[in-house]
């Protein structure tokens, strides 16, 4: 086994990527990449950099072959996909006609058959709490949607756009399922977080309580309590995850973050994530400085001021970015 | 330039789909995976095309957006799945959606060459540029290999800190 350095020096950088490393070395940085996850991210960092200058150059780029007859139909289809999931969650108009469509056949439906209702609530830029006619609960997060059944019949079947957190009443003999583009969640009784993001064409849940089965086409996963998963639509992987540490990924509900000695790159990354907004360490030496606290129900200026203080930093605004500067701390 | 024009859509993939494609191979080194995320930028440029405004040019626009889309990919799958037992920030919408375009990209990093001692900077050009072994950079240049390596490091040192807050930026953009 080799041992895991601690660092890698910038020669060692530059040696890799120039592709002038020994096996050995090559193998070091590598294990420690794959170390943790500041590692990778220091990793693509450097890649980035080596890659980002590549392009600079005057060299020529490798020539890939391309088929610009089928890459243009592709382009056409996906266009219209994409089109079909803006319709559905974004511009107010067109859902309020889609509703009342939706709506209007209903009814009609219903004067025929006396099925029951069907019921489409969007989210704009609220949360919502629901209660559906099993006692399930469901909160919807912003800019997302869920279609159910004012009444479950046979079956309890919604389906879902966007995020939300569901608390699923225990009843074996009538499983719930949730459809998410072209993902099933289905459970028994539980509680869990599903998000779908259009741009990165993902899917996640993220569960609490009890027991989920994750499909998507021919994949399936179960998952337990504390495991996430996301489904990669485009290479149509579903990977395991451990969830957050910092309590991130329910943060849109729980409105609460909790840092255990994370590094402040960690801890800036996971603020810049929950609160939306810019914020930059001044300089690399910064990120060596670790923290531990939780912050619940806090604005993010508290929260800085409240970091800036226990590690002696300076916060400083300009337009939408937050710069935290300061002498940084000792590599542990 | 209206984006949402089939026409307009039509003859920017003509003029530049094969060079956006050789342009991501760069970063992912996969072919087939490069034509998908190229195609993904035209299908969001063509469905999303009434929001978008370019700012410099349509050819920078597209180098820079499809520089970001190879980006987030290589942060979601190549290094979380590598790395899947050390997930911490793992989210499906940490996507970096605004990104620089390619002209300004390429001004801050023919910037940060500028600041290359002179030396330290023909290395490194030798290297990343003409692709030229250490031992040919030190035959050449008549140096040792030893300060080959020297430079090498030191040049990424540098380069890394004047681009300090464009590395940052690119991971931590995020929505508008």
């Amino acid at each position: 086994m080799d041992q895991e350095p601690k660092h890698i020096t910038e020669e060692q950088w530059a040696r890799y990527f120039a592709g002038e490393s020994t096996d050995q070395e090559t193998n070091q940085i590598e294990s420690w990449r794959d170390a943790s996850s500041n590692n990778a991210d220091l990793f693509l960092e450097y890649s980035l950099l080596w890659e980002d200058f590549g392009t600079i150059g005057n060299k020529e780029l490798t020539e890939v072959s391309v088929d610009m007859g089928t890459a243009w139909e592709k382009i056409k289809g996906q266009k219209e996909m994409i089109e079909t999931e803006i319709t559905v969650s974004f511009p107010w108009f067109k859902i309020a006609a889609s509703i009342l469509v939706v709506m209007g056949l209903f009814f009609a439906i219903r004067q025929l058959n006396h099925a029951p209702k069907d019921l489409f609530v969007q989210t704009q830029n609220n949360t919502e709490f629901l209660q559906l006619s099993d006692g399930s609960e469901i909160l919807l997060n912003r800019n997302s949607s869920l279609e159910y059944p004012e009444e479950f019949s046979n079956e309890r079947k919604v389906k879902l756009t966007g995020e939300g957190f569901f608390d699923v009443s225990h009843d074996p003999d009538k499983q719930f399922l949730i459809t998410i583009g072209e993902a099933t969640i289905t459970v028994l009784g539980t509680a869990f977080n599903i998000k779908s993001s259009e741009l990165a064409d993902t899917v996640s849940v993220l569960v609490s309580r009890g027991k989920v089965l994750f499909a998507f086409k021919d994949k399936e996963q179960i998952l337990t309590p504390g495991q996430k998963a996301t489904l990669f639509t485009s290479t149509q992987q579903i990977i395991m995850q451990n969830s957050d540490p910092s309590g991130l990924d329910e943060f849109w509900r729980t409105h609460r973050l909790q840092f255990n000695g994370q590094s402040l790159r960690y801890v800036v990354k996971a603020l810049t994530r929950a609160y939306n907004k810019n914020i930059l360490l001044s300089k690399p030496e910064l990120s060596n400085c670790s923290l531990s606290a939780i912050f619940e129900n806090d604005s993010l200026s508290n929260i800085l001021d409240v970091i800036a203080l226990t590690l002696n930093l300076e916060v400083k605004r300009e337009g939408s970015t937050i710069t935290l500067s300061g002498d940084g701390c000792e590599p542990n | 330039m209206n984006l949402t024009d089939e026409r307009v859509i039509s003859a920017l993939f003509q003029e530049h789909y094969q060079s956006l494609v050789s342009f991501t191979f760069q970063y992912v080194r996969d072919k087939d995976l490069s034509e998908e995320l190229v195609q993904e930028v035209f299908a969001k440029l063509w469905a999303d095309g009434y929001k978008i405004k370019i700012q410099t040019s349509a050819k920078s626009y597209l180098l820079g957006a499809v520089r970001n889309a190879a980006l987030n990919y290589l942060k979601h799958v190549k290094v979380q799945n590598t790395y899947a037992q050390h997930q911490m920030y793992v989210a499906s919408n940490d996507e970096i959606q605004d990104f620089l375009e390619y002209d300004e990209l390429k001004l801050k990093l023919e910037h940060a060459l500028k600041q290359l001692p002179e030396k330290c900077r023909e290395i490194f050009e030798l290297s990343r540029f003409e692709e030229k072994r250490y031992k040919e950079i030190a035959n050449e240049l008549g140096i040792s290999l030893k300060t080959v390596e020297n430079q090498m490091g030191k040049a990424l040192k540098i380069l890394r800190q004047e681009l300090g807050d464009y590395l940052p930026i690119l991971f931590f953009l995020m929505m508008r």
